[in-house]
């Protein structure tokens, strides 16, 4: 039995844990994202 | 501590390509979809300290048929029901992930109910692609699907389901 979550590790996705992101903001050209 | 991830915006070996935020049912289909459609380096980001404490496993576990939207109004909402309800079974035992095209029954507790509301049911379920739902009148409920229930009629929706949720994200 595999799952979403193994598909998309398979895939090379990765997940990280305990990550909230808290806000974001565009900046030259990128997306920067605040995580706690 | 507070952690900047820089996202460009532009293919970089040396940055984040997409991060997806919520490790739920989306967030996982989506970067699922993103890694191998479009080859993205993809970092999944959740809050929790694991991937089912979420709305995502903590629902009716049901499969909806595509009954309840109006196609007139809301096209691609029944739309998405539909398609991924199959999308959903398939994936499913393709990947022996718990499921069960158990069968819905509706029911209408009075006259207003069954004269009218089933009626739209099955409406809105035709013009959706769904022809697969049965009326049913009370007698025949109650001898052949469920004996105490007390109803002036209802409606059988065969392709409606449960999946497990947990085994399936």
């Amino acid at each position: 039995m595999t799952s979403l979550l193994a598909d998309a590790e398979e895939l090379g996705a990765t997940l990280a844990l305990q990550c909230k992101v808290q806000g974001g903001r565009v900046e030259k050209g990128n997306l920067v994202l605040q995580v706690d | 501590m507070m952690i900047q991830i820089t996202l460009p915006c532009r293919l970089s070996e040396h940055h984040i390509q997409t991060a997806v935020i919520g490790a739920g049912v989306i967030g996982l289909s989506e970067a699922r979809a993103l890694a191998k459609d479009c080859r993205h380096e993809v970092l999944i980001l959740e809050q929790s300290t694991s991937i089912d404490s979420g709305i995502s496993s903590r629902n009716s576990e049901v499969s909806h048929a595509g009954i309840y939207y109006d196609r007139d109004t809301m096209p691609l909402k029944s739309q998405l029901c539909v398609n991924g309800k199959q999308m959903m079974y398939n994936y499913s035992r393709e990947r022996d992930i718990p499921y069960k095209q158990c069968g819905k029954l509706l029911v209408a507790t009075d006259a207003t109910q069954r004269d009218i509301g089933l009626p739209q049911l099955i409406e809105y379920a035709y013009k959706n692609g769904v022809h697969d739902l049965q009326l049913l009148t009370k007698e025949h409920i109650a001898e052949y699907y469920e004996p105490c229930v007390k109803c002036t009629g209802g409606v059988l929706s065969p392709s409606t389901g449960i999946v497990d949720s947990h085994a399936f994200i």
